[in-house]
């Protein structure tokens, strides 16, 4: 195997680009249960914080989960994974327009990278599309980075020979301590 | 004062175009990526700042107290847009959405040879007509710049960072569910689909690890990887006439009914472990079920108790 290209570094960071090759079962027909597999292994986090009701902003549990939106009409990614906060008034399509991170994802006909997939693998790309920073740190780092191990370990289940090149797709289990009792908003 | 300090905001958060290395041809699999690069380089560098903060005051602000009364940790927001366009944004976080400082939108329309990228700033802030935050906005435009420019893409080093911290520097927020763990039990699926059609396609399909622990016994892992101790679903396949109560084939056509054995392991001091398994293991009912139903709509399923509620 040719080193990764430009971009596909590995790395422990959780925002840069996974890029996959595998054998076995169509990319096109692959991608879209394992991305909803991913974000239903998701645990929901309640996450305590202000929503309007009439004109005051209260405090209020909202529940932090991961849904996924597939339109193959899109000019762009036709599946997107996004997590976010859904109020206790709101459904998950109200809140989808708010985001915590997104994950964005392309099949490619085979052939995209030839110096480095061979032509009979099929090529899946998992770009984060949208993320936040705050204190130093990435929001909602754990459900991402437990994400992007599921994912991964989805195609390496279908293949266990898949080729994964580019950012953090490990999982250490020190990442997500149970939390305390009590926990703070994060 | 002001009228200066207005003037240099102006110039400083004019449009510039700068010309790239980045060829137009397969942008997708190296031009977009090379850009997306750039951008998590420059938005993790302002990130990595101390005691960036923001407030969500707008308008005459006496003494300064009123930003002091409504400030909090700026956030930064990171957006890609389509395939072409990015957004760095730094503000604080509302209720009522984001408050911004300043935004920086990146561009890089299609054109032959080389992409051309435009740089541009939708939002800005200003106090007594100074920029807020300017030097956050000066860094992150040089940085897009100097790699626009560039032959080699940045260093990861602040994303990574930035990554660290994000899972090792906050308390975990307290889980919204409760896992099924420990448990055991079984369901089955019933189908008129050959048997060798029907396993074919859950062996080939169902994305779930295999086990090889024993040869010839259908059990995929399911959870976490990690976990101390494992869960899984068994198949065992079942001669229809020996289930008939289950089901009973017409005409004498070809059908089985699969019996699977859910075992949910449970570890006392990993709660994410025993979530995501249970999550897992009504995933799998719902993939397996999918996966029969597509040669056979009229495939049931039965028993299963709390993982197969809600599915079928």
């Amino acid at each position: 195997m040719q080193s990764a290209p430009a971009g596909f570094q590995p790395s422990e960071s959780i925002v840069a680009p996974l890029l996959l090759a595998y054998r076995g079962v169509r990319s096109a027909d692959a991608l879209l249960p394992i991305v909803a597999t991913a974000a239903a292994a998701m645990p929901n986090v309640t996450n305590m914080r202000k929503h309007m009701v009439g004109r005051k902003a209260v405090a209020a549990p909202h529940t932090r989960d991961v849904f996924w939106r597939h339109n193959p009409e899109s000019d762009s990614y036709g599946l997107i994974a996004r997590c976010i906060d859904v109020g206790p008034d709101q459904t998950p399509a109200q809140a989808f327009g708010t985001w915590i991170w997104e994950a964005s994802f392309i099949s490619f006909k085979n052939g995209q990278y030839p110096d480095l997939i061979p032509d009979d693998c099929e090529q899946v790309r998992l770009d984060v599309t949208r993320y936040r920073i705050q204190k130093n740190g990435i929001v909602g780092a754990r459900q991402l980075a437990l994400f992007r191990h599921l994912f991964v370990e989805s195609f390496r289940a279908l293949d266990p020979t898949a080729q994964v090149y580019g950012g953090q797709h490990d999982w250490q289990a020190h990442w997500w301590p149970n939390p305390p009792p009590a926990a703070a908003a994060q | 004062m002001g009228f200066l300090a207005k003037q240099r905001t102006k110039s400083r958060v004019a449009v510039s175009t700068h010309p790239t290395r980045i060829p137009s041809e397969g942008w997708l699999t190296d031009g977009m990526p090379r850009l997306a690069a750039i951008v998590r380089a420059g938005a993790s560098s302002i990130g990595a700042h101390a005691n960036l903060r923001s407030s969500s005051l707008r308008g005459n602000d006496f003494l300064g107290i009123g930003s002091a009364m409504r400030s909090a940790d700026s956030t930064i927001w990171v957006e890609q847009i389509g395939y072409r366009e990015w957004d760095v944004a730094v503000g604080m976080a509302t209720v009522k959405g984001p408050a911004l400082d300043w935004q920086i939108k990146l561009q890089t329309p299609p054109a032959a040879g080389p992409v051309t990228a435009t740089i541009s700033t939708p939002t800005v802030l200003t106090k007594d007509g100074d920029q807020v935050h300017k030097d956050e906005y000066l860094e992150l435009r040089e940085i897009l710049t100097v790699g626009l420019s560039a032959t080699a893409l940045p260093t990861m080093e602040g994303e990574v960072a930035s990554s660290a911290q994000g899972l090792q520097g906050t308390v975990p927020l307290p889980f919204a569910s409760e896992p099924l763990t420990p448990l055991d039990v079984t369901f089955t699926i019933a189908t008129i689909q050959p048997s060798a059609s029907a396993l074919k396609r859950l062996r080939a399909q169902l994305h779930f690890r295999r086990s090889s622990e024993r040869p010839g016994e259908e059990r995929w892992l399911i959870g976490l990887e990690s976990a101390d101790d494992p869960s899984w679903v068994d198949l065992l396949v079942e001669d229809p006439h020996e289930s008939p109560t289950i089901f009973e084939p017409e005409n004498g056509a070809d059908g089985l009914t699969l019996r699977f054995a859910v075992h949910l392991g449970h570890e006392a001091t990993n709660d994410l472990a025993n979530i995501v398994a249970t999550n897992h293991a009504r995933r799998f009912v719902a993939c397996a079920l999918g996966l029969l139903r597509a040669d056979d709509e009229q495939a049931t399923i039965a028993g299963g108790g709390p993982v197969t509620d809600g599915i079928g």
